[in-house]
């Protein structure tokens, strides 16, 4: 798909960014788990990203949700916390490009979160660092993090693919395009 | 598609050493350079350093479960930890987090700070300042040091 950005598109990506920035706030579960709330951010960029299906979707949810939660929540971490945001989107578009797929599969959908977390968590650190946050306070609970951010950002994916595959059976012409390949209607 | 599967078991791969390797620097930092810089929280006194609170050592101080909006927090209490530093009486106490998730800095008048005070032990191996009277946004986490007056 070529061409700007139709402007359905843009109200679907607008709309949804504001969900993932409103969830991460609303759905706070009291888990004391870290990178839980990937499992309603994640899904809803993949959401997004197989609703949406252009090359820098994700970016640009990432970018707004940013933007949006920088005005919203900056927290300490000020400007940066958008670059959160930011890593997260463009990581599913990156990983979508790498794999040369769509979300169609549950288990691209599954990968896809799990890698979009992890790039949060790592941008995270990246940014502990680069505000002078102690190695020492970093690494601690460094190992539970990281497979908590990959188990729920998995999680995430496998609901957005749920949800995409809902969608799909909706049979609304919009979304026609989400069928899987198995599934297909021929013309 | 065996292109793609093949690129989707190799990023379950990578993600999986990862994680090892997250816990592999996790314990080499613990056991090498960290273990001078390993996790503590000084409790002074006037500038006067009284205590140099270890997690095991928090860990071992008597833990209470209080309930503050809406979920279980458990901890020893913030009373506990320094009588156990050595500090029965004080006007005020000033706790200071990392500041990397809140402000990072709270300060409690004696008459603020009761039995339900708490320094909560997070999942991730810090302590966390709540109690039902403090406002969420004003909870400090990763506390590092407890400056009493």
């Amino acid at each position: 798909m070529k061409g700007r950005l139709t402007t359905r598109e843009l109200t679907a990506l607008a709309l949804i960014s504001s969900l993932i920035v409103l969830g991460k706030s609303l759905f706070r579960l009291p888990i004391h788990v870290p990178g839980h709330s990937g499992i309603f951010w994640m899904a809803l960029l993949v959401v997004g990203r197989g609703v949406v299906r252009r090359p820098t979707a994700g970016t640009l949810m990432g970018f707004v949700s940013g933007v949006l939660a920088l005005a919203l929540a900056p927290g300490r971490e000020g400007a940066l916390v958008a670059v959160k945001y930011l890593a997260a989107g463009a990581a599913v578009d990156a990983y979508l490009a790498l794999i040369g797929g769509r979300l169609t599969s549950v288990v691209a959908a599954v990968v896809v979160g799990a890698v979009s977390n992890t790039a949060k968590l790592v941008t995270s650190l990246l940014l502990g660092f680069a505000l002078g946050v102690p190695g020492g306070y970093i690494a601690v609970g460094l190992g539970l993090a990281t497979i908590t951010h990959i188990a729920f950002g998995g999680l995430g994916g496998l609901l957005g693919s749920l949800v995409l595959d809902r969608l799909a059976k909706t049979g609304l012409p919009q979304f026609v395009g989400l069928r899987r390949p198995a599934e297909a209607v021929e013309p | 598609m065996k292109r793609q599967a093949r690129l989707l078991a190799t990023t379950g791969a990578v993600l999986a050493v990862l994680a090892a390797a997250a816990f592999g620097f996790e314990r080499w930092y613990e056991a090498g350079p960290g273990s001078t810089h390993a996790y503590a929280v000084v409790v002074t006194r006037d500038g006067r350093e009284m205590h140099r609170f270890s997690l095991a050592e928090l860990q071992r101080l008597h833990a209470r479960t209080v309930k503050m909006q809406g979920q279980d927090e458990t901890g020893p209490t913030l009373l506990s930890v320094l009588r156990a530093a050595g500090i029965d009486a004080f006007s005020a106490v000033t706790i200071t987090g990392l500041g990397v998730r809140d402000k990072g800095e709270l300060e409690l008048e004696r008459k603020q700070v009761d039995d339900r005070v708490l320094l909560d032990i997070a999942k991730r191996g810090t302590a966390k300042l709540c109690g039902p009277d403090i406002p969420y946004a004003s909870r400090v986490r990763d506390v590092i040091r407890l400056a009493v007056r």
